[in-house]
């Protein structure tokens, strides 16, 4: 399984600043849970339109911190609502919310160990 | 009335003379930490505000010291040569609060002085209300996405006399073929993708300004 992120990556992106770092991912952990209730909602009611802007909203935080993985699984829902197709849309779903957690997690034991 | 007025009326007030002063400012502009200190500011910190930075401050301006700054307000008086030979005002127009903090931390930290838009509509309204070196317009928004407020912008300066068109870099996931067109035909004068990186943004600012 890939790395959630690319830490020397997110490093650079903050220039080493782990408190400033610490404040994003206090952020990210503040605003993913609703984005992600806003995607479930528009998954399991076959709203493709509603599906739009949480995705796309999530993708772009997640781009933030270096996270590939997550980013790629919010992109393709962003793709699955503006193409209308949900066919597989609960499986794209369940990637999304569990590979944001894992990021978020990721990043927790990263700062952990920075601040150590 | 900005903070420097409100401390200078304070000021001259015999009854408030003792109490000191930390200014907040969201922009680091070169010279304001020397006016600080010429003034008798005792501190002056940038937005967002750190707690610990925050708690330093009030601490020594309690006790007497005089002007403590948060780092980016230490920007070099010699600001950006690689991207402008002076201080810039800059307008950013994003909805997404971590990219908000990600790109006015570049712009901060580049000595740059950033007002933040939430949406279209917040950023039409600012850029009423004053004068910006340049705009950088994310383009998916909510209320009024960045495409209509670039157009209604280019409406208003072009009935406007003597007319003065602010520059506009486009922000965009890169989410649709065609985006980088539909931005220029919008009026936009630029184009950067997200997640923004400080230096194409740097770059893409002094192309747009002819400062490159």
């Amino acid at each position: 399984m890939p790395d959630a992120f690319d830490d020397h990556a997110l490093m650079e992106r903050v220039d080493g600043d782990v408190e400033f770092l610490e404040e994003t991912i206090a952020m990210l952990d503040e605003d993913s849970p609703a984005l992600l209730g806003e995607i479930i909602a528009a998954a399991g009611s076959g709203d493709a339109a509603a599906l739009i802007r949480p995705a796309h909203a999530l993708k772009g935080m997640l781009a933030n911190f270096c996270a590939e993985p997550a980013e790629t699984a919010a992109r393709e829902l962003e793709t699955m609502g503006r193409e209308g197709r949900l066919t597989d849309v609960d499986r794209a779903v369940d990637l999304v919310r569990s590979e944001t957690e894992r990021l978020r997690t990721d990043l927790h034991k990263f700062l952990r160990m920075k601040t150590k | 009335m900005d903070g420097f007025s409100l401390f200078e009326s304070a000021r001259s007030n015999p009854r408030h003379q003792q109490i000191p002063f930390v200014l907040l400012t969201s922009a680091a502009r070169a010279g304001d930490v020397a006016r600080c200190r010429e003034i008798g500011v005792a501190a002056h910190l940038t937005k967002p505000v750190k707690q610990s930075l925050l708690m330093n401050a009030i601490v020594g301006a309690v006790a007497g010291e005089q002007v403590a700054t948060s780092a980016p307000a230490s920007v070099p008086e010699d600001l950006g040569a690689s991207t402008a030979d002076r201080v810039l005002r800059i307008l950013l127009a994003e909805d997404n609060a971590v990219n908000q903090k990600f790109a006015v931390r570049a712009i901060e930290k580049a000595g740059h002085s950033v007002v933040v838009a939430n949406n279209g509509r917040e950023a039409l309204e600012a850029w009423e209300r004053e004068r910006y070196d340049v705009v950088l317009m994310d383009v998916q928004m909510p209320e009024m996405d960045g495409l209509e407020a670039t157009a209604r912008i280019r409406r208003l300066e072009a009935e406007r006399q003597p007319t003065r068109r602010t520059p506009i870099i486009a922000m965009t996931a890169n989410a649709m073929k065609g985006d980088r067109e539909r931005c220029l035909d919008a009026g936009m004068d630029g184009y950067i993708s997200k997640p923004v990186k400080r230096q194409t943004m740097f770059e893409e600012i002094a192309r747009v300004l002819g400062t490159a």
